[in-house]
């Protein structure tokens, strides 16, 4: 009998496993392959952001301010009306040093000529080197403004955003109420301030954009955004109101994600605090100074970047050391009164990840 | 006869292709080993709603616990999120724990400026509801052992107490 020349079904059956079973292990690969290319895009941001800010400071010897901007201050106190010009972080001022001054000079325009809403139009032009590719929410914030990814460390304590903190990004100018006088003087940190040491002090790090009507959409415990925390200083107390996968209590006007707008100086926009550990959730006490939970948050796979003040880049671990969260934060006198824990000026009370966002408090702790 | 052996072969390779699979994909992270915790606050007998209770480990080493933390609902109870990469609501790990309790009513706060981003929280008057005794870890006189399955606590408060009497 003629033997005829073709696979048996088994064979074929055989084939096709193993092809399947290729597959199944390269799927995986790509997937982590894609998230490795958008994290290493993310760490290049960072460092940009890291090398503009050193290049302003080499410019103008102090670095950006966050909140009462130097720059818009000097134009206040020469007789013209800003309306948002309290407000606007440090982000605003890195533009020229990050290739984008284009845009940074029709924004200063809409501000100095006070015809801006600072909303819509150019405002609401998102800016790549703000954004992080792992980002999952891609549109535009409520309010109309560009997002930003992007945080600057503002210490291990809550300060309100319109405070000399313990970080790095201060106000740029002294406040001098209105009318405004000529007494202004530059107020933001200094290089030299850093005495802890620039690659020992965090400068930037990131946090995911958060919508807080999509609370379950996040994954478990990431940078979830609640709002109401009873007054305590504790962290904790924030990840109290944690229940299943959602807020006990998202009150109505929560309605500013963290990170909805990339200029302004708020600090659920721009702002990290060290007081936790990377995420874990963050909330916002809106009634009280001195209560609000904001860690750095992010996508990528158990931590988060952060650029430091040398401009170098590192993968900050969840597991980071951030002291005890059920600890609450007392002010300089030890008295436990919220509202002014941060003239607490003692060395971080938050290990490791508290110590590398202080600026001069003297610790030496280090990461690894 | 070998139709029958191949048949097997290929059984046995899917299997281990499956084992190699799951190995290396992982069957899911998990957290610290952590005991169900449940509690119940109560003030002069009344349950408490809306109080923030924390649990700050007070034994060290290996036996040291995990900072938790939980709010009660409106029959005054309340389930711990604990640090560390623990589930959220499934307590916390065993160890000794000082605890302390908060609650504080405000004013009500002025409606944001839909047009402006927030440049910080309005100063609004603030209270305590409960007495602050029990606020801080160097006043409360409460503490809480957490021992191995499920562990339910009572916290009765006492609305008289005073900061003059630290434990």
């Amino acid at each position: 009998m003629k033997q005829r020349r073709a696979f048996t079904l088994v064979e074929l059956l055989v084939v096709i496993a193993i092809i399947g079973v290729l597959v199944g292990l390269l799927l995986p690969a790509i997937q982590s392959a894609r998230e490795s290319a958008r994290q290493s895009r993310c760490k290049s941001n960072l460092k940009q952001l890291g090398l503009a800010a050193l290049n302003y400071e080499a410019v103008r010897k102090r670095l950006p301010g966050h909140h009462y901007p130097y720059e818009l201050r000097r134009l206040i106190n020469s007789g013209i009306t800003i309306t948002y010009g309290d407000s606007v972080g440090c982000f605003l001022w890195l533009l020229p040093f990050a290739e984008e001054q284009q845009l940074y000079d029709r924004v200063f325009n809409e501000f100095t000529k006070n015809n801006a809403s600072g909303r819509g139009g150019i405002f609401a032009i998102p800016i790549g080197v703000f954004l992080c590719p792992s980002e999952q929410f891609r549109r535009l914030a409520p309010l109309g403004y560009a997002t930003i990814n992007y945080r600057a460390n503002r210490g291990d304590v809550y300060t309100a955003n319109h405070a000399k903190c313990r970080g790095v990004f201060s106000p740029g100018s002294t406040w001098t109420g209105s009318p405004p006088t000529a007494e202004t003087k530059i107020a933001s940190t200094s290089l030299k301030e850093i005495t802890d040491g620039l690659a020992n002090t965090l400068m930037f790090s990131e946090a995911i954009i958060a919508d807080s009507s999509r609370l379950s959409a996040l994954p478990s415990g990431v940078g979830r955004f609640g709002s109401s925390i009873s007054a305590s200083t504790a962290p904790a107390s924030c990840w109290a109101l944690v229940v299943g996968n959602d807020y006990l209590a998202i009150p109505s006007d929560v309605r500013y994600p963290p990170g909805g707008c990339w200029w302004s100086s708020g600090d659920s926009d721009t702002a990290f605090y060290a007081n936790a550990s990377p995420n874990t959730p963050r909330c916002v006490n809106d009634y009280n100074w001195g209560a609000m939970v904001m860690p750095a948050s992010s996508y990528h796979q158990g931590g988060v970047f952060a650029t430091m003040c040398d401009a170098s880049v590192r993968f900050v671990s969840d597991g980071v050391d951030a002291g005890d969260p059920t600890q609450q934060q007392y002010n300089n006198q030890g008295a436990p009164n919220y509202a002014n824990a941060w003239t607490y000026s003692g060395a971080s009370i938050r290990g490791v990840w508290g110590a590398m966002s202080t600026i001069k408090q003297g610790e030496t702790a280090r990461m690894e | 006869m070998n139709s029958n052996l191949s048949v097997a072969m290929c059984c046995k390779g899917m299997v281990a292709a499956g084992l190699i699979v799951a190995a290396i994909t992982g069957c899911g992270r998990r957290g610290p080993a952590v005991e169900m915790v449940e509690g119940t606050v109560l003030l002069d007998g009344e349950p408490v709603e809306g109080a923030t209770v924390l649990f700050s480990p007070e034994s060290s080493g290996a036996e040291r616990g995990l900072p938790a933390g939980g709010r009660t609902g409106r029959d005054g109870v309340f389930h711990l999120n604990a640090a560390g990469g623990a589930k959220f609501g499934a307590g916390t790990k065993m160890g000794d724990y000082v605890v302390t309790i908060i609650k504080q009513d405000h004013d009500p706060v002025p409606p944001p400026d839909p047009d402006k981003p927030p440049s910080g929280p309005p100063d609004v008057k603030v209270w305590d509801v409960l007495p602050v005794v029990y606020k801080h870890a160097i006043t409360t006189p409460l503490r809480a052992t957490v021992k191995k399955g499920k562990n339910t606590f009572r916290f009765e408060l006492d609305s008289s107490a005073t900061e003059t009497t630290p434990k």
